[in-house]
């Protein structure tokens, strides 16, 4: 191996994850003012915060570069895209069509990136739950949230 | 997955324009929607209201919460909602002055929404920390003029009712002071309590019962007239500040667009809500009283809400403080 | 005598069977509030506040506080059985709490819970009774420079809380740091990080944060390995503590009602640190400590005492003041108002009935919240059986619809969404969540004291110096800083020495 290869990706990489995010915040905050230190601006803690996150990134990084430790493993990416996508869903779905629809596609959708995925079970899982909720959310604890939303005609 | 979604979202515009009819308003329930958290004193107003309102329509009326940005999401919301009557807005002052402070709003405080009534003034009051040396308020203008940023004001954020108040009252007497911005009033309170800041300017359901038990200093309230639960309070017109009134009034809105007939029904149920012992009796321990009947009316509030727009803005560009 | 006339009074008024039943109401429906993830007991009691219309004003508060602390009391069997602190003080009981449970001493966390929680209550409860007045005066001394003061001694005691890299912890509170500064600037009003997203102007929920992070993160986490997730929970042992047990969790148990009863008179964010600060300190006195974050007992006894402890000692600023320490007594306080009690200093002498029997019902809400849980405990841990295919899902569904109680908005499903991804990069370069969360707590209020004791101080920084309460939390934070760093600069060295010999 050549002396510049990352050895530790994990360290690698946090530590530009978190040189990405200083620079970010630092980069936005200077269009606020920065103030005095009577009157601190609303740059002044988010710019001084950003530049010790980017300092310790590198300090990271470097140290990712330079210590070896076990490789990272993989991403699941089924896992990921199914969870984050029926969540997103159930976010566009709960006012609009109400919570049983979103909630039942919630667990359909999720439960689908599992690798046990029996449709027979979820189906179940998918319909208890939003009876659940209903009786629980809606009528026992009141919440305002629709049971048929707009687009259900609600 | 595009498929359903379209088909669902189709489906649902066909179904929403069948179901506003005016004549037989409400038929279902009432939202009450509140641009503050649950608990504070927007909310309580709200909540009492609409169990008055309640009853008179025949129909549930529910309080929704939908907090943020001074007011203005919740505002948009409603502005956004079906113009069926049955979303209203419940907003106090601050639905007149973010129109100034915020200078990109989501939408237009006067042509989004058809005004349904006001509900009431709450009264302010000048209070201080225990030992700070003015005796009244005459001499607290002095304090204030000869020792300017030395005295530091406690506001609950820009826009909120005491952060208008100081301004209003800094300029009445041309003298600034150090203010000191909170995140609500409660935060503002207790630092007044400890002699951490020396002035603040809060409603009289926070600070009545400070005033009461000793723990504050009180100088003068800001509406027209005496406030009956402390009496002893000159007004600040009466203190030596001519023309000086600030108070909370809160008003009810419905989205531009619904129909005249539900408009009346809700003013014509507002109306009878503010007649309501129990809402007369907890507005008295609030420290205020329902407006006069013919203030619950879309006309009172509609002049209103122009006169308090035009009466806050220029104080606020003087001041130069805008929330975005 | 007072004391013990005012006491019988507290109890006169508590022990009716109408109170009684609120109150066992109030931490029932508390404690399934806190059971469901990010389902919180602030949006519950607004829920609940007109229903407390037609009740006389003891009851309605009665009840009121049975659920907020049986919502705290709740919410860690939360974040022990499924690691989903639902709020901010159940986040550390969650480090070795879910440990423990993956052990399968899910059963030993709860009891330990239960039993710490209880204990601390009852400490909490007597000072409450003993010495709010006075200690309502104490709090009031403390004013910008102190809170300050007191944030920097927490976030030094945080970086205890990582068990892995120090250097990736004291990045991922920087970061929490950062992100707890999203929102409008109080001071100025300027929208800062909003990208001009009006939802974003009051800032990130904590609840968003600790359900993306955790719930979603860690679910995803799980999918990547199935089989080793269900083979932890596959074998269930003792469920109540052993006398060797008790022996290790007793003096954590009192170091942190201590620490929490102490913390939680503050108003100005105190209770909030009160857990983290006492697993921090367990970690650093213990014996044990190389336990902590892989199923130390002390772990969960130590920040689930202060924590209960400190949910109690917060009622003394609000009923003896007037002032709201966290939302939930700022609904307390809109509750009374609505029962036209007008909350202020007054309301001791006023309303003795009340005050005491608001004090009193709280010793038998805790009695009742052990007697109520022991006994589901058994349950609890036998959910843990359910195959985790078919539980995920409906935990999804739980963090779903509790972030949607906040605001009513999907906007805030979609930000749980995004931190969900965030919380599962992190996890798997190595990077903890804890201390991301109490970074995003601290930093605006940090933020704000820092601002608020410069303006009162005209610009010289002295100030944290000159008073004596914010010189002497400075100091511990330097001490604490230096008993943190030195080891590990020492390991470093030793490494290096090793390394080259």
């Amino acid at each position: 191996m050549s002396g510049l290869s990352i050895r530790n990706q994990k360290d690698f990489y946090s530590g530009l994850l978190f040189i990405v995010f200083g620079a970010a915040f630092m980069w936005i905050a200077q269009d606020y003012g920065f103030g005095t230190a009577r009157r601190m601006g609303p740059a002044f803690f988010p710019i001084i915060l950003s530049g010790i996150l980017i300092a310790i990134g590198i300090f990271i990084a470097a140290r990712g570069i330079a210590v070896a430790e076990e490789p990272m493993r993989g991403f699941t990416l089924k896992g990921l895209v199914l969870v984050i996508a029926s969540t997103l869903l159930f976010g566009l779905l709960v006012r609009n069509a109400g919570v049983p629809l979103a909630t039942a596609l919630l667990v359909a959708i999720s439960a689908f990136a599992s690798q046990r995925f029996n449709w027979k079970p979820t189906l179940v899982l998918a319909i208890g739950m939003a009876v659940f909720c209903v009786v629980v959310f809606v009528y026992a604890l009141g919440l305002p949230m629709p049971v048929r939303g707009p687009w259900l005609g609600g | 997955m595009k498929t359903t979604l379209s088909l669902l979202a189709g489906a649902a515009l066909m179904l929403t324009g069948a179901t506003a009819h005016a004549q037989d308003f409400p038929n279902k329930t009432v939202t009450i929607v509140v641009p503050f958290a649950a608990g504070g004193p927007t909310d309580t107003v709200a909540r009492l209201v609409g169990q008055a309102m309640s009853t008179a329509l025949k129909q549930q009326v529910i309080v929704e919460n939908v907090g943020g940005a001074g007011g203005t999401l919740g505002a948009g919301r409603v502005a956004r909602a079906a113009p069926d009557g049955y979303t209203v807005l419940l907003h106090h002052i601050g639905h007149a002055t973010s129109a100034t402070l915020y200078r990109k709003l989501p939408y237009d405080t006067i042509n989004d929404f058809e005004p349904v009534g006001l509900v009431t003034d709450v009264p302010m009051t000048m209070v201080a920390k225990k030992d700070l040396p003015p005796k009244d308020f005459k001499e607290l203008v002095a304090y204030v003029q000869q020792n300017k940023d030395k005295v530091s004001y406690g506001n609950a954020g820009i826009g909120a009712a005491s952060h208008l108040c100081g301004l209003m009252f800094m300029s009445a007497i041309k003298a600034q002071m150090t203010t000191v911005a909170y995140k609500g009033t409660g935060p503002a309170m207790n630092d007044l309590l400890g002699g951490q800041i020396d002035l603040m300017c809060d409603q009289t359901t926070n600070t009545t019962g400070q005033i009461k038990g000793g723990k504050i200093k009180a100088y003068a309230v800001t509406t027209k007239t005496r406030v009956p639960s402390l009496p002893d309070l000159p007004t600040m017109d009466e203190a030596g500040i001519k023309g000086f009134e600030v108070s909370i009034w809160h008003g009810v809105y419905a989205p531009k667009g619904t129909p005249k007939a539900a408009i009346d029904k809700l003013s014509a149920a507002l109306k009878v809500a503010l007649k309501d012992e129990t809402v007369v009796k907890r507005f008295a321990e609030l420290g205020t009283e329902p407006v006069a009947q013919d203030r619950a009316t879309p006309a009172a509030l509609g002049a209103h809400l122009k006169a308090e727009i035009a009466k806050w803005a220029p104080v606020i560009k003087a001041a130069g403080e805008y929330a975005d | 005598m007072e004391l013990l006339s005012n006491l019988m009074i507290g109890i006169e008024v508590s022990m009716t069977p109408i109170n009684l039943l609120y109150c066992l109401g109030g931490v029932f429906v508390g404690t399934l509030i806190g059971v469901l993830p990010g389902l919180g007991p602030t949006a519950t009691i607004a829920m609940l506040l007109p229903v407390t219309f037609g009740l006389p004003p003891v009851s309605a508060l009665i009840m009121l506080a049975g659920i907020y602390y049986g919502a705290q009391y709740g919410g860690s069997t939360t974040a022990i059985l499924i690691n989903l602190p639902g709020e901010a003080s159940s986040v550390v009981t969650a480090l070795d709490g879910y440990q423990m449970a993956r052990q399968g001493k899910a059963g030993l966390a709860l009891s330990t819970a239960a039993l710490g929680s209880f204990f601390a209550g009852t400490v909490a409860t007597f000072l409450l009774a003993l010495f709010a007045p006075p200690l309502a005066e104490v709090a009031l001394k403390f004013g910008p420079a102190e809170y300050f003061s007191l944030m920097v001694m927490g976030l030094v005691a945080s970086v205890v809380l990582a068990h892995g890299s120090l250097p990736k912890a004291i990045a991922m509170i920087l970061l929490g740091l950062l992100l707890g500064l999203v929102g409008t600037d109080v001071t100025s009003g300027t929208p800062r990080f909003t990208f001009d997203v009006p939802e974003l102007a009051d800032g990130i929920n904590f609840v968003i944060v600790a359900m993306g992070m955790f719930g979603l993160g860690e679910i995803i986490r799980n999918l990547e390995n199935e089989e080793v997730r269900d083979v932890f929970t596959r074998k269930i042992s003792g469920l109540l503590p052993t006398w060797a047990d008790f022996k290790q969790m007793t003096p954590a148990v009192l170091r942190g009602t201590a620490l929490g009863s102490a913390l939680g008179i503050l108003p100005g964010g105190g209770a909030m640190l009160a857990s983290f600060a006492a697993y921090s300190l367990e970690k650093k006195v213990s014996k044990n400590s190389k336990m902590f974050g892989k199923g130390a007992i002390e772990g969960v006894a130590a920040p689930e005492s202060a924590n209960n402890a400190g949910a109690q000692t917060s009622f003394i600023p609000m009923l003896t003041l007037g002032i709201p320490s966290n939302p939930v007594m700022a609904l307390m306080i809109g509750a009374m108002i609505i029962q036209g009690i007008q909350p202020g200093p007054q309301v001791m002498t006023e309303q003795p009935a009340l005050f005491w029997g608001i004090i009193v019902s709280m010793w038998i809400g805790n009695f009742f919240l052990v007697v109520l849980n022991l006994p589901m405990i058994g349950l609890w841990v036998r959910m843990l059986t359910v195959p985790y295919h078919l539980l995920y899902p409906a935990i999804l569904v739980f963090c779903a619809i509790g972030v949607f109680s906040l605001n009513n908005s999907g906007f805030d499903i979609y930000l749980m969404a995004v931190f969900g991804v965030l919380g599962y990069v992190l996890s798997k370069l190595d990077c903890e969540p804890a201390p991301l969360l109490l970074g995003f707590i601290l930093g605006p209020m940090m933020e704000e004291y820092l601002r608020r004791a410069m303006v009162l101080s005209r610009g010289d920084a002295m100030v944290f110096i000159e008073r004596p309460i914010s010189a002497t939390m400075l100091a511990m934070a330097v001490i604490g800083l230096i008993v943190v760093l030195l080891p590990s600069i020492r390991k470093k060295r030793d490494e290096a020495f090793t390394e080259e010999g």
